[in-house]
């Protein structure tokens, strides 16, 4: 054994050992030449990132400020979107309700995989009795309609007081008006809710797709070897199927992002998710373009887009990753 | 095969029982129930009213297990329960609101058809021409694309340049006015529809290549037979059946997405019963929708299962 590993090594010494930077560019640079719109919902959603994160720096106006006499305004040089019925610069509220998409988005997408990597794995690997439990459970949970789930859900933990599990606990300043920062650690708060519950909801979509990737790695001869030498199962599950089932997680969790993002916005436009003053997308088109559209196209095109090209673009890169990574999972959603 | 289809119908019980277990512990667990609020509105003027004497009189001071029983065994001899503020019974509600939802989810289905399905085929059958690309942009934009904010722009701009366009302002049932009601109810119908044309025409289009690669196609064309009649004789019967298991999954969306839409153009459907239910802490009619919506799709997914089998006899579950 140790002899073999040293001429394995003087091998590697000779060849030249590529950086793995130079070794991550160059994958990247491969993938933007096979799905330029693989690589274009990458930098997008890059870029959205990096404005969620800036927005408040770069927003022109305080999304709270309201200019008194100036509402409801078309676009203009001052203001670039415009102005809501109060007074506030819309550009500033969309830059900062990309906050909400990015974490939503995100957060919901990270706990589904993480959920569905558990039960999917322990399903899948340990089958009779467990499998069949959980996966009656999991046939309940996709019997309902994901939005019923998901309202229920928000209501049921709560955007208010205590919350559930500590869910949705923002700080506690009294009855003094919140300042803009102390609105910010709300809106964190109440969006941990929003993102249980999506987390939770897609977690049992793919628990099955899942089970079934850990069915397959299952057959495999090394983890009939890894068994044979007395591996236990936490270390097989850690060690040996974790890593083989990981294209398919990936892949899982990049298709999801756009329906998160998507559904995020959903449950804030039925006015169930993040309130006001803090600003969302589903939920700025839900108020301000419902009822001010009319007046000021501005105020329902530009959330609606907004929605629009992160999930196209997300999409986009979701299916760009699926056909690299895992041509089976084509078809379908 | 008829054992397989006999332990698939049985399991529908246990399954949709769990649903609403499930859907009753969420509710219990739910932040600030009916008697809190009906403490907060009535404490003011009637002093000697305490949360516990309104729990004790609505039953909602018992374990939810306990309640969970005595509302399936009421459910089962057809009595959904009644409202807790006024009375009305959810099961009247029910009747009235299922053929409203049930209506709108059927009309966007068959759009969706009618629009995916031979855009499907014609994509797959002129791969890789501009037809074919239009259709498959299309059907990705058609993913992206939020309902709410089509219904939205469609208010504002149909209402500014073609008002006679714009639903009624009172939903009529279409048994009363079919006329209003399809005017309430086409745009709608086809937005959802549309919505779930994109993936239902990617899997159509996917099927359809492959099965044009298949030995039978080319025999079809090496008999010399027109390209019309390998299409449609040989080509798109096969091709169709997984497609229709798709429409098994798409129900669960087509509902979904009937909860927003109904929220847009004010329908009195099964989404606005929940949102309003979830609203003002009304929990029995919560169940009550939830339930109806959880046999409905499980019951669909059955049948679907069942007619894939009787399509293509190569399929036999044990």
């Amino acid at each position: 054994m140790a002899f073999r590993e040293e001429t394995i090594r003087l091998e590697a010494l000779e060849a030249p050992v590529p950086s793995p930077w130079r070794r991550w560019a160059k994958t990247g640079l491969t993938f933007a030449r096979r799905k330029p719109l693989g690589a274009f919902g990458a930098v997008f959603l890059l870029f959205v990132v990096v404005i969620a994160i800036l927005s408040p720096w770069i927003a022109p106006y305080p999304y709270t400020e309201p200019h008194f006499g100036e509402d409801l305004q078309g676009p203009s040089g001052t203001y670039w979107f415009g102005t809501d019925n109060q007074g506030r610069d819309f550009f500033s509220r969309v830059l900062i309700g990309s906050q909400v998409t990015v974490l939503a988005g995100l957060g919901t997408v990270a706990l589904a995989a993480v959920i569905a990597v558990v039960l999917g794995g322990i399903s899948g690997y340990f089958g009779g009795r467990v499998d069949l439990i959980t996966q009656r459970i999991v046939d309940m949970w996709v019997a309902l309609p994901p939005i019923f789930l998901v309202i229920t859900f928000v209501s049921v933990l709560g955007t208010d007081g205590d919350g559930f599990l500590g869910l949705g606990r923002g700080p506690n300043v009294g009855l003094r008006p919140k300042t803009d920062d102390e609105e910010i650690w709300y809106t964190f708060f109440r969006s941990t809710v929003v993102i249980f519950s999506l987390g939770l909801i897609f977690a049992g979509y793919g628990a099955r797709i899942l089970r079934g990737a850990v069915l397959a790695v299952k057959e495999n001869v090394y983890i009939d070897a890894a068994r044979a030498i007395g591996a236990t199962d936490t270390r097989i599950m850690v060690k040996h199927v974790l890593p083989n089932i990981m294209p398919v997680v990936i892949v899982l969790a990049s298709v999801n992002l756009g329906a998160a993002v998507l559904a995020e916005a959903t449950v804030s436009f039925l006015g169930f998710g993040i309130k006001e003053p803090f600003p969302t997308w589903g939920q700025l088109l839900a108020t301000d373009g419902r009822y001010h559209g009319v007046e000021q196209e501005m105020l329902m095109l530009a959330p609606g887009a907004a929605i629009f090209v992160c999930v196209y673009a997300f999409n986009m890169l979701g299916d760009a990753l699926r056909d690299v990574l895992d041509p089976r999972l084509r078809g379908g959603r | 095969m008829r054992q397989y289809m006999v332990r698939r119908a049985l399991l529908i019980v246990p399954t949709i029982l769990g649903v609403t277990l499930l859907v009753s512990l969420l509710l219990e667990l739910l932040q600030g129930d009916i008697a809190d609020l009906i403490f907060a509105e009535s404490a003011t003027y009637n002093q000697e009213l305490t949360k516990e004497k309104i729990e004790e009189e609505l039953g909602t001071n018992e374990f939810f297990v306990v309640q969970w029983a005595e509302w399936i065994g009421n459910v089962a001899q057809g009595d959904f329960g009644t409202y807790f503020r006024s009375n009305r019974s959810v099961g009247t509600e029910l009747e009235h609101r299922v053929p409203v939802t049930l209506q709108l989810s059927g009309m966007a289905l068959v759009v969706s058809l009618l629009v995916a399905l031979p855009i499907g085929v014609l994509s797959a059958v002129r791969q890789d021409t501009v037809a074919d690309y239009v259709a498959r942009s299309f059907s990705i934009f058609m993913l992206a694309l939020p309902s709410f904010w089509l219904g939205i722009m469609f208010f504002v701009f149909v209402g500014r340049w073609a008002d006679w366009l714009l639903p009624p302002a009172i939903y009529q049932d279409p048994w009363e006015d079919l006329g209003s009601n399809l005017k309430h109810t086409w745009v709608p119908a086809v937005i959802l529809g549309f919505a779930l044309a994109g993936s239902v025409m990617r899997l159509t289009r996917a099927q359809m290549l492959e099965v044009l690669r298949q030995d039978y196609v080319r025999t079809a064309w090496s008999k010399g037979l027109r390209e019309r009649t390998v299409i449609t004789r040989h080509a798109i019967k096969n091709a169709f059946i997984p497609v229709l298991s798709l429409i098994g999954v798409q129900i669960t969306i087509l509902v979904s997405g009937s909860v927003v839409l109904e929220n847009i153009f004010s329908i009195p459907g099964l989404g606005q019963m929940l949102i309003e239910g979830l609203f003002q802490r009304e929990y029995v009619a919560v169940q009550g929708v939830l339930l109806v919506v959880a046999m409905f799709i499980v019951v669909t997914n059955f049948l679907v299962d069942m007619t894939y089998s009787a399509l293509d006899p190569r399929i036999r579950y044990t």
